[in-house]
């Protein structure tokens, strides 16, 4: 038998993260969205203290740059401080981004944290804020930035631990999005190694990967482009005796990351449209828990405001006038449009233009037959934009892009040269 | 479709003109301008429609007559044959198409006939072929042939599918917008595209970024050395207190140096001073306590022998003498009454004032009464109370007397007044008697008739009498003149008869109205007399008149109509006699007045009955008016009368009232003179009335009292004057004592007194005072004795001290206490000096300073002292430098954690980034769109073109007889190429006219051949073969000729060759001249 404890798991607070993905952005907005990892921090803090946890396990990339910002760095030391205060032990390891060869600053840690080292796998006892022994912790940092070897096939269990909780900051089962560092396979973790709990890092989405024994990803503290939507926070993972766990979600960011598509099948003005990417808005907004909303707009489905849409002023217009409706106000929960695409196409039956024997046809079923073969689609691919992707900066720049060639570029090619045609068509 | 036949009835220079078509190859034939250009556009239009009017050319109106438009017997591919009609009248050129049901050419038409549209025409009939594709596909002249020639290679392309799909340019237009939107964001070796422009930004930031220093390396440098730093600082810290004593020992030993040099010598003098310690403070004090109070007790017995001294002179000057002492209680006794003495004296004068007052009083009292009275007979008035009430009642006696007199005097002349007013009104009434009598005299001249003065009740009876005569009169002329009247007229009958009826009846009428008339006149005249009474009177009397007249009149017509004999007339003139008669009793001028009444006797005209009625009218007024001034007459007399008798009544009642008065006044004057006699007696003046006399008693009263008070008065003043006398006697016994006294005593006694009573107590002082300097005399003595036993006993002190110290005089003990005290004073000073060398030191510090003292001279201590200044200073500099290093890096380190520039400058970065990233994702959906068109494109080119070239190798082969076996057409290259049969690649540029003109030719009727499966058109060549030789023209007519086994085909000719070497060569050409 062991004690009831109670800890959180974090990982990948990217602290002092820059804003990606995003061209441009009012004044209010970027200060929040820069000042949102640390939000996300303090209201850790806040959380761990609110809820009495025993600790908190932070499963690597605290920082976002591996050796630049002093302001994380600095923060991170602050929060513990605090944590410090409450007795809560704070345990963590590095990741790729935060790894330990990157600089660090001078800084004294508080006594309440413990840092794994690179070398080999290391374990702690995490104890009770009464002092009881509640766990062993076992963990270890990145040493560079890049780890390509299994470190989870190290990780071996203490048998005096209670309760055995590890940390790692990896890809298991390589997940595509996500560099494939330190991987391995969920087989192996909840294989005969023992271990009650993986509180893993390095996937930003939050998911659990497998209960008894628990592998769990926490996600991301803070939303921080607009890959990473919806509610972000921490795992408040409460141990009973009998050692059964009871997970639950705090969210911790302050600014959420939204993505809501409507299609524009049956609207005939943008007056309509403008009207209907309002509610949608304003859905948004009742949805985000009151946070503050990065919002993307995706106009999809087929109607008759394509062409429009298809020119770029149009869409551009349409997003000021959203972003303009909507005020900013600091310290307000606001939401912000920072993008409205326009993934949509004319009103063309496609089983007739399947059939049809044309040039738009005959373009259609081309199509149909690139996207029916990756191969065909790679070569296809690599040859329409071998223009820009051998451009020496260009290319080095966005060589996951062009080297992804992902397929909704196929798939809108042809709805904008089909919109072309029939538009043009019906000009004509 | 096959044409079968063509009807034109109007188009250009055709009219009217029908054209069998019905052959697989025709040839039309005709010199210039005979019309098979025309012919050609007929075609056209009836297929597609007439040209616009714009172009005249084209739409081709007919010149010489007839319906624009005509028809086309045309056979579907089903094999039915149908008209194909178009009107440019009809429906602004409608196309009309009719089926036939028999054989081609028979004008038997079917019953249906359908309109329509020109979409559905061609996409029936035609095989969706528009009027476009047409022109470029079917109906080919030699430019359009060359415009093959033309073609690049992209256009070709567009060419080729358009042929296919007719939206060559939307496609050129989509691929044009997609390439600009490329262009506009991205070139490879661009600068101003965006995302060139965005790489551009971006290595500058990547630049600004590399040059920035590393935040977390500087903090780190920073923290090492501000650790430096603070270590440096607190090893200064700990060296400095250690100099810092050193050096404030050093100071304090320079700058005590001085002190330390005075301590020494003191302790030397206090050497020499030391035995006066023996002395303690007590000692000195008792000493000092005994020295003062041995003065005090001097200075006491001094001032107790001069006081002594003072009270012997001051007995000296006491005198006073007993004989003046004794006098005291008498004087004063006498001065208890000089209050009352100066009483008395006020009170004499007073009552001296009162009795002259007093006496004044009654003289003026006394005088009032009477101016001969003297205070004697005052003194003998006695007024009793029957004097007083005989007085009253003489008063009340006179005023009775008084008051009847009067009353008569009153009545007296009450009566004298009313006398007279009864004799006016007794002379004012006779005087109008008088006059009433002179007017009745002058009445009869007014009224023409003049009455008798008779008295009144006669003038009544003569009217009376006149007038009953008169009616006697009147009634006897009527009566006569009637009877003469009805026989005068026969016609009148009617009215006599009426009249006669009537008759008895109007007389009494009349009498009666007479009779009231003369009544109501009576009435009148005894009513009122006035104007009113006469009016009323000369009324009635001319309605009686008239009354009269009117029966006057009946009555004479009838006695004429009745009566004609003189009986009538006889007692006519009785009558007039009897009126004569009574007229003389009436009136002065009865003949005159007899005249005028009866003036009708003779002629009863209306004229004349009127005057008789004016006459008989104012005799009646005259004899009224002299009725009514008789009685006026009668009245006046009345009343004079009875005033005359009123003035006698009043005569006689005056005359009796005077009787009265006089007894009155006798009684008075007896009255008179009792009441002489009665003041005579009591010696009062005579004419003094019973009022006066009242007065007179009252005014003596009051002088009564006056005397008696003033009797009174006389009496206390003698009374008062003698205490007086007495007083001053006394006074002047006492005062001979006194010389002063003495002096004043004449003036005033009470003063005189007084000084003597002043002396007397000054005397009595003086003893008292003496008595007391004795009593004090005694008391000083007593003090003196008890003072110089004190001075003993304090010698005696001060000798036992003086051997308990063990020195032989006074003088020797006062310097051992001033030495003493130096001691003290010098101990003083050094304990002082000792605190300022040692203060807050420690023993240890006490001791090295003395030390410090002992070893060195001043010189010594003073260079030691700058040497260790200097060390302190030294250190004083490193410390601030190291302080204000530490607040540089404390200021750096700041500067480095507010850093946000470098956050700023990653955000851009990822910013720029970001757009990069999206101008990218477009660039790339643009880039593949713009790869699929051109893949459809070629698509197209490699698998659909091939089966329109293979067509053109295969016609070109037929053409030049094999020398060139293959057309080619390479996606991105333009031209078309051709391969002769020895594999050589020619370009069409590089060809001869007439070889080139041929590949066009193959090429047009391969994209016909391919575009249109469906519906075959018929093929139209307008002279294209001119530049052909003879045997590649015979290789052409062979290829039409195998072509129209499936299509149609007509040629257009001018040149006789041409005709004759497709006619030579089709067997089933039919020719059409034109």
């Amino acid at each position: 038998m062991s004690v009831p404890f109670r800890f959180i798991h974090a990982a990948d607070l990217h602290l002092d993260s820059p804003f990606r993905g995003l061209a441009s952005a009012p004044a209010p907005v970027r200060e929040a969205l820069m000042e949102s990892t640390f939000a996300a921090l303090r209201e850790l803090t806040q959380a761990a203290i609110r809820n009495q946890v025993d600790f908190i396990v932070l499963a690597g990339d605290l920082f976002d740059e591996a050796d630049r910002s002093l302001r994380a760095q600095l923060a991170l030391v602050k929060e513990w401080a605090k944590l410090e205060e409450h007795g809560i032990a704070v345990y963590v390891i590095h990741g790729n981004h935060d790894p330990l060869s990157g600089a660090r600053a001078e800084l004294k840690l508080p006594s309440n944290v413990v840092v794994f080292g690179s070398d080999q796998m290391e374990y702690r006892p995490a104890y009770r804020r009464s002092g009881e022994l509640a766990a062993f912790i076992y963990g270890r940092s990145y040493g560079t930035r890049i780890v390509t070897e299994n470190m989870a096939a190290a990780y071996q269990t203490q048998p005096e631990a209670p309760f055995h909780i590890a940390m790692l900051h990896g890809n298991v089962d390589g997940d595509g999005t996500h560099d494939p560092y330190a991987p391995c396979e969920l087989q192996e973790l909840i294989g005969s190694k023992g271990f009650d709990y993986w509180a893993l890092g390095h996937i930003h989405h939050r998911r659990v990967l497998h209960e008894y024994p628990h592998v769990v990803y926490a996600g991301n503290l803070q939303g921080r482009n607009p890959r990473e939507t919806g509610a972000k926070g921490c795992l408040m993972i409460d141990v009973t005796a009998a050692k059964v766990l009871d997970l639950s979600f705090v969210p911790l960011d302050s600014v959420r990351w939204l993505e809501r598509s409507m299609s524009i099948t049956g609207i005939g003005s943008e007056q309509e449209l403008l009207l209907q990417l309002e509610e949608q808005l304003d859905l948004a907004l009742t949805e985000s828990d009151g946070r503050m909303v990065m919002l993307r707009m995706v106009l999809n489905g087929r109607g008759p405001l394509h062409h429009k849409l298809m020119e770029p002023v149009v869409t551009r217009v349409l997003l000021e006038q959203l972003q303009e409706g909507r005020a900013l106000d600091a310290g307000e929960r606001w939401i912000h449009v920072y993008a409205l695409e326009a993934n949509t196409g004319a009103e063309i039956r496609t089983e007739e233009l399947e059939a049809e024997d044309s040039f738009a046809g005959e373009l259609y079923r081309m199509s149909m037959e690139l996207s029916k073969d990756q191969l065909k689609w790679r070569a296809f691919a690599q040859d329409a934009i071998k223009g820009a992707a051998s451009h020496a900066k260009l290319g080095r720049l966005l060589r996951s892009e062009w080297e992804e060639l992902p397929e909704h570029w196929l798939e809108q090619g042809r709805e904008l040269v089909l919109g072309l045609l029939h538009g043009n068509e019906r000009e004509s | 479709m096959k044409l079968l036949k063509a009807e034109i009835d109007g188009f250009g220079q055709l009219y009217s003109k029908q054209i069998s078509l019905d052959a697989p190859v025709i040839v039309v034939y005709g010199p210039n301008e005979a019309g098979k250009s025309t012919m050609f556009g007929f075609i056209r239009s009836i297929l597609f429609g007439f040209a616009k009017r714009t172009l005249p050319n084209e739409r081709q109106e007919p010149i010489n007559g007839g319906r624009h438009g005509g028809r086309l017997i045309v056979r579907g591919a089903g094999e039915e044959s149908f008209f194909v009609e178009r009107y440019a009248t009809d429906g602004s050129g409608k196309l009309t198409l009719r089926k036939i049901a028999g054989m081609p050419g028979a004008d038997e038409t079917h019953p249906e006939a359908a309109a329509l549209t020109q979409v559905e025409w061609e996409r029936d009939y035609l095989g969706g072929v528009s009027e476009k594709l047409y022109r470029q596909l079917y109906a080919i002249t030699l430019t359009e042939l060359q415009e093959v020639g033309a073609l690049s290679g992209d256009e070709l392309g567009r060419y080729l599918h358009q042929a296919g799909w007719d939206n060559g340019k939307t496609i050129a237009m989509a691929e044009r917008r997609i390439a600009l939107e490329m262009e506009q964001l991205f070139k490879p070796r661009g600068t101003n595209q965006q995302m060139n422009q965005q790489l551009k930004s971006l290595d500058q930031l990547d630049g600004e970024l590399r040059k920035r220093e590393d935040a977390i390396l500087a903090y780190n440098a920073l923290k090492i050395q501000s650790a430096s730093v603070d270590e440096s600082l607190s090893l200064l810290e700990q060296e400095k207190p250690g100099k810092e004593a050193r050096q404030a020992l050093l100071g304090k030993a320079v700058s005590s140096r001085q002190i330390w040099l005075r301590k020494q010598q003191l302790q030397i003098e206090r050497e020499t001073i030391a035995y006066a310690g023996a002395i303690d403070a007590l000692d000195e004090k008792s000493w000092m306590e005994l020295l003062r109070r041995r003065t005090e007790l001097e200075s006491e017995s001094e001032r107790l022998r001069q006081k002594s001294l003072l009270l012997e002179l001051q007995q000296e000057a006491t005198v006073y003498d007993d004989g003046i002492i004794t006098l005291t209680e008498e004087a004063e006794a006498l001065l208890l009454t000089s209050e009352h003495i100066r009483q008395l004296k006020e009170d004499a004068q007073l009552i001296a004032s009162e009795l002259s007052e007093h006496d004044e009083m009654i003289a003026r009292l006394v005088t009032s009464i009477a101016p001969e009275w003297t205070e004697r007979q005052l003194r003998e008035m006695h007024v009793t109370v029957a004097d007083r009430d005989y007085v009253r009642t003489a008063r009340q006696e006179e005023l009775d007397y008084t008051r009847t007199a009067e009353r008569f005097a009153a009545e007296l002349e009450t009566l004298k007044q009313q006398e007279r007013e009864a004799s006016a009104a007794f002379e004012e009434a006779s005087s109008a008697a008088m006059r009433e009598a002179q007017r009745r005299a002058q009445l009869g001249d007014s009224t023409g008739f003049e009455v008798l003065p008779l008295a009144r009740d006669a003038l009544k009876g003569a009217w009376n009498a006149l007038d009953s005569a008169l009616r006697e009169w009147e009634l006897e002329r009527v009566r006569s003149a009637g009877a003469g009247s009805a026989r005068d007229s026969a016609a009148g009958g009617g009215t006599a008869a009426a009249g006669r009826g009537g008759a008895g009846l109007l007389w009494a009428a009349a009498a009666g109205a007479g009779g009231a008339a003369l009544a109501l006149g009576a009435a009148a005249l005894a009513g009122a007399g006035g104007g009113s009474g006469v009016a009323a009177l000369a009324l009635a009397g001319a309605a009686l008149v008239l009354a009269a007249a009117a029966m006057l009149r009946k009555r004479d017509t009838r006695s004429r109509s009745y009566r004609r004999n003189g009986s009538s007339q006889q007692a006519l003139s009785q009558m007039e006699q009897r009126v004569y008669q009574r007229l003389e009793a009436l009136v002065k001028k009865p003949q005159e007045a007899a005249a005028a009444l009866l003036a009708s006797k003779q002629d009863s005209s209306p004229e004349h009955l009127l005057a008789a009625e004016q006459a008989r009218t104012q005799l009646r007024a005259a004899v009224e008016q002299c009725l009514e001034a008789l009685q006026h007459s009668e009245r006046l007399d009345n009343s004079s009368s009875e005033l005359a008798r009123r003035l006698e009544r009043l005569h006689a009642h005056a005359a009796s009232r005077s009787e009265a008065a006089a007894a009155a006044a006798q009684t008075r004057q007896a009255a008179a003179r009792q009441w002489a006699g009665w003041l005579a007696a009591r010696s009062l003046p005579a004419g003094m009335s019973p009022a006066a006399a009242l007065e007179a008693f009252e005014l003596a009263e009051q002088a009564l009292q006056r005397l008696q008070q003033y009797d009174r008065l006389a009496a206390k003043q003698a009374a008062a004057d003698k205490q007086l006398a007495a007083y001053a006697e006394h006074a002047a016994k006492l005062c001979g004592h006194l010389e002063e006294a003495k002096a004043q005593l004449a003036a005033d006694p009470t003063l005189a007194l007084r000084l003597l009573h002043a002396e007397i107590r000054r005397h009595t002082a003086a003893m008292q005072e003496s008595l007391g300097i004795r009593s004090r005399q005694d008391e000083l003595l007593i003090a003196q004795r008890a003072a110089d036993l004190q001075q003993q006993e304090i010698a005696n002190q001060m000798d036992l001290r003086l051997k308990e110290a063990g020195l032989a005089s006074q003088a020797e003990y006062e310097l051992a206490i001033e030495h003493r005290r130096s001691l003290r004073e010098l101990e003083l000073e050094l304990s002082k000096l000792t605190l300022e060398l040692t203060a807050g030191m420690s023993s240890e510090r006490a001791q090295a300073l003395e030390k410090l003292y002992a070893s060195y001279d001043e010189d010594e201590l003073q260079s030691m002292q700058m040497e260790s200044q200097a060390v302190i200073q030294t250190m004083e500099n490193s410390k601030r430098e190291l302080l204000e290093q530490r607040g540089r890096l404390r200021q750096s380190l700041d500067q480095l954690l507010r850093e946000e520039e470098h956050q700023k400058l990653l955000s851009d970065r990822a910013m720029t980034i970001a757009s990069l990233e999206k101008d990218a994702e477009r660039y790339a959906v643009l880039a593949v769109s713009s790869a699929l068109i051109s893949k459809t494109k070629r698509i197209y080119e490699e698998e659909r073109q091939p089966v329109v070239l293979r067509k053109a190798s295969e016609f070109i082969g037929k053409l030049t007889d094999g020398k060139y076996i293959r057309v080619l057409s390479t996606p991105g290259e333009p031209g078309i190429r051709l391969e002769s049969s020895e594999r050589r690649i020619i370009d069409s540029g590089m060809l001869s006219r007439g070889t080139a003109e041929q590949v066009y030719l193959a090429m047009r009727l391969a994209l016909a051949e391919e575009a249109s499966r469906g519906a075959k058109l018929p093929l139209m060549l307008d002279d294209v073969f001119v530049n052909f030789d003879r045997s590649r023209l015979q290789a052409v007519t062979g290829l039409l000729s195998d072509l129209s086994h499936e299509r149609q085909v007509i040629i257009m000719t001018c040149h006789e060759h041409v005709r004759d070497e497709i006619l030579s060569n089709v067997k089933e050409a039919l020719l059409v001249q034109l």
